[in-house]
């Protein structure tokens, strides 16, 4: 009882001393945002700059001192891009050529990360080696011996070798979904086994779903690898009709004049999409990086 | 047997014109890939098909394939394609003609000598493209470097307009003249790094310096010389002793075309850049031949031009050599400068629309008549990779180490690039 009031006489001492506003964890708190928002304002300042030029006119944007609110607003840099070059088709062009390399580069990497993280076959690890070895080669040794293999095959000037070689899986994907899997138990697919289960099915209804944050890694891997390239669409296209975004942007930086405006209008419309993706898979996506950091 | 011989004839006989027709009827597809570097817009990429379709309504057996790609990565796809033999017929790019010697370009000569088409052109164009005797490649176009200057800031110093025949120590007085750096005025702007005398521009050769011999092959004696020494000084005192170039600051937001900013008051510039400055520019300005050395000399005039070349792989090299002469000859020549895309390689094409008399466009074309010199950066297909360097170095050891031997730091720069250059011409 008498350890009973001591503690309650203690509870309204506490309570009533009043805490000072600026304590130690407050101002450490207050420097740690301070410190945030500054790192976030330098990564958002270009994005805010890309913004602000594809909003201004030609003369606005060589000001001195540079003007950041645009004045007027000329939104008309927007419809320019799409008179400029065939942007909408552009951006066609490249959603499609992103869906199928996710859809190519998950069903593949899948399956070879789990043959090589859950079977037993022999020269498993050479050939996991041999596999991870490729990535030493730097793209552009490959680039003509590609080439020369495509046009012979009759691809130059399609989709075809923008496709394909993502149903053949990444190397680099393939050892991140890799380690992902062999940190799944083992005990999941002996059981499994147990009640009668295929390796599909094991792969199908345990594995799967359970990689699904390393799979989100590589749908996103994938989206901004395709969103982004540049090199591979250049040579493998002529057909302006089947050219890309990334394409379609450098059509206004030549080397002698760059539209800035109409650059960075379009930057900002190709922008989007991997952005929305971003916010969508964001939860998944840390997840599973940070799993891949443990794990790694 | 007779009879089956007669009546095999007969059915040859009766074949024959259902040959002829469709040998008459088959068309030829050739490819032609392209690019433009500067003014890269619709209407560029517009007129580009309209070449190819007016072409082939006057060549009915010939199709144009034309691709037009962005200009960055143009050389990697064109490479590639030839790599695996799958190279364009036509393609033109800004090559030095002795990238012949990797042995991928067909020579025109034989071309040229029955077409007699060259004839037609500026001489410094036929110049541009030859290689150990031979063409490899014919002109696109044509342009010239000149002075760019504005009427506003000259009016507001009370300095006359320059005239044709001044000189370069006139050039440089009134850089000086104009120079106010309170009211961020600055005499001269310049394409690459300040002070813009030694590539892209008319300076170097009116300086009297040459950084390469006419084959590209060979740096020392020429970008040692005391002649290069001396251009080279001249230029970097500018920048340095006399501060009267456009700051770093105003060369990153403006990139080459500087003049644009309305705070230069001068600009070596050439006709790639007119169609910004007529479009761009919000104050009066007029262009004015190159300054000459001295008052005993002529001005050495600057030229330049994107070149047609043939890939030696072509399927039909007939066919490919019709679109090509046709694209540098007149009616092609005419329909791109209407366009307003680029400037003709020929002076009867110019004539043709006035240009020889235009106050602007004149001072360009008296230039091309008399131009015959090759630049020096498109005299070797390597001189960006072994002379550019060591040439830049000079120039950040002056302004930014305050180094002053230029001779000194010339003939180190000359070793460097030419041991690069010996290395990769295999000497």
């Amino acid at each position: 009882m008498t350890q009973q009031i001591g503690l309650t006489h203690q509870k309204n001492k506490s309570s009533n001393v009043r805490k000072p506003i600026l304590n130690r964890d407050n101002v450490a708190t207050i420097l740690g945002y301070i410190l945030l928002i500054v790192v976030a304002a330098a990564f958002v300042l270009p994005l805010y700059w890309m913004l602000s030029t594809a909003l201004k006119s030609a003369d606005q944007m060589f000001e001195i001192p540079p003007t950041w609110i645009p004045n007027p607003v000329q939104t008309e840099n927007f419809p320019q891009v799409f008179r400029e070059v065939p942007f909408a088709r552009f951006l066609l062009n490249t959603i499609f050529l992103v869906v199928m390399n996710v859809i190519g580069e998950v069903i593949s990497v899948s399956l070879i990360a789990y043959g090589f993280a859950r079977l037993r076959f022999p020269g498993r690890s050479i050939l996991f080696l041999i596999m991870l070895s490729t990535l030493m080669i730097p793209y552009h040794v490959t680039l003509i011996p590609r080439f020369i293999l495509f046009a012979k095959l009759g691809w130059i000037n399609t989709y075809l070798p923008l496709i394909i070689p993502a149903f053949t899986g990444s190397p680099f994907l393939i050892f991140l979904v890799r380690q992902y899997m062999m940190s799944i138990p083992f005990d999941l697919d002996e059981a499994a086994y147990i009640d009668g289960a295929s390796r599909f099915d094991v792969f199908w209804r345990i594995i799967l779903p359970l990689s699904r944050p390393a799979l989100v890694l590589v749908v996103v891997f994938t989206f901004v690898g395709t969103w982004n390239d540049f090199l591979q669409p250049l040579i493998y296209l002529n057909d302006p009709e089947l050219f890309t975004v990334s394409l379609g942007l450098s059509f206004f930086q030549g080397a002698r004049e760059t539209n800035w405006n109409l650059l960075m209008a379009g930057s900002l419309l190709a922008t989007i999409p991997p952005l929305i993706l971003f916010f969508i898979a964001q939860r998944q996506l840390i997840g599973g990086i940070s799993i891949e950091g443990l794990k790694g | 047997m007779q009879k089956r011989m007669l009546l095999s004839i007969l059915i040859a006989v009766l074949f024959l014109p259902v040959l002829a027709i469709n040998a008459q009827d088959e068309v030829v597809t050739v490819t032609w890939w392209a690019t433009e570097r500067g003014r890269d817009t619709a209407e560029t990429r517009d007129m580009h098909f309209t070449l190819a379709r007016t072409f082939e309504e006057s060549h009915p057996n010939i199709r144009v394939a034309l691709s037009m790609y962005p200009s960055s990565g143009f050389a990697t796809r064109v490479v590639t394609a030839i790599a695996a033999n799958e190279g364009p017929d036509v393609f033109y790019h800004y090559f030095s003609p002795d990238v012949a010697n990797q042995g991928f370009l067909e020579d025109l000569t034989p071309y040229l000598e029955e077409s007699g088409v060259a004839t037609n052109w500026f001489p410094s164009g036929v110049n541009r493209g030859v290689y150990e005797g031979q063409t490899y490649a014919v002109p696109r176009d044509a342009v010239s470097g000149f002075i760019a200057y504005n009427m506003d800031l000259f009016d507001a110093a009370g300095i006359p307009y320059p005239e044709d025949g001044w000189t370069i120590a006139e050039y440089r007085e009134l850089a000086n003249q104009l120079t106010n750096r309170d009211e961020d005025v600055y005499g001269v702007g310049a394409i690459v790094g300040g002070e813009g005398c030694m590539l892209w521009s008319p300076f170097s050769f009116n300086l009297g310096a040459e950084l390469t011999s006419p084959d590209g092959r060979d740096v020392v004696g020429y970008m040692d010389s005391p002649e290069t020494a001396e251009a080279m000084t001249w230029c970097l005192e500018m920048v340095t002793e006399d501060q009267v170039t456009a700051p770093a600051e105003l060369q990153d937001q403006f990139g080459e075309l500087v003049f644009l900013s309305g705070n230069v008051a001068m600009q070596s510039i050439s006709d790639w850049e007119l169609a910004a400055i007529n479009e761009q520019a919000d104050f009066n300005w007029g262009v004015v031949a190159p300054p000459r050395f001295n008052e005993e000399t002529d001005v050495i005039p600057w030229t330049d031009s994107y070149m047609y070349y043939m890939w030696n792989g072509s399927d039909d090299k007939e066919a490919a050599w019709e679109l090509i002469e046709w694209l540098s000859g007149p009616e092609a020549q005419l329909i791109a400068a209407e366009a307003g895309v680029w400037t003709p390689n020929s002076p009867a094409v110019w004539e043709e629309l006035g240009w020889d008399t235009d106050p602007v466009r004149s001072v360009s074309y008296n230039q091309l008549l008399n131009s015959e010199l090759v630049p020096n950066y498109l005299r070797s297909q390597y001189f960006w990779d072994c002379v550019a360097g060591p040439l830049s170095d000079v120039r950040v050891l002056w302004i930014e180490s305050g180094q002053r031997d230029v001779a000194g730091l010339l003939a180190d720069g000359a070793v460097t690039a030419q041991a690069c250059l010996d290395d990769n011409y295999g000497n």
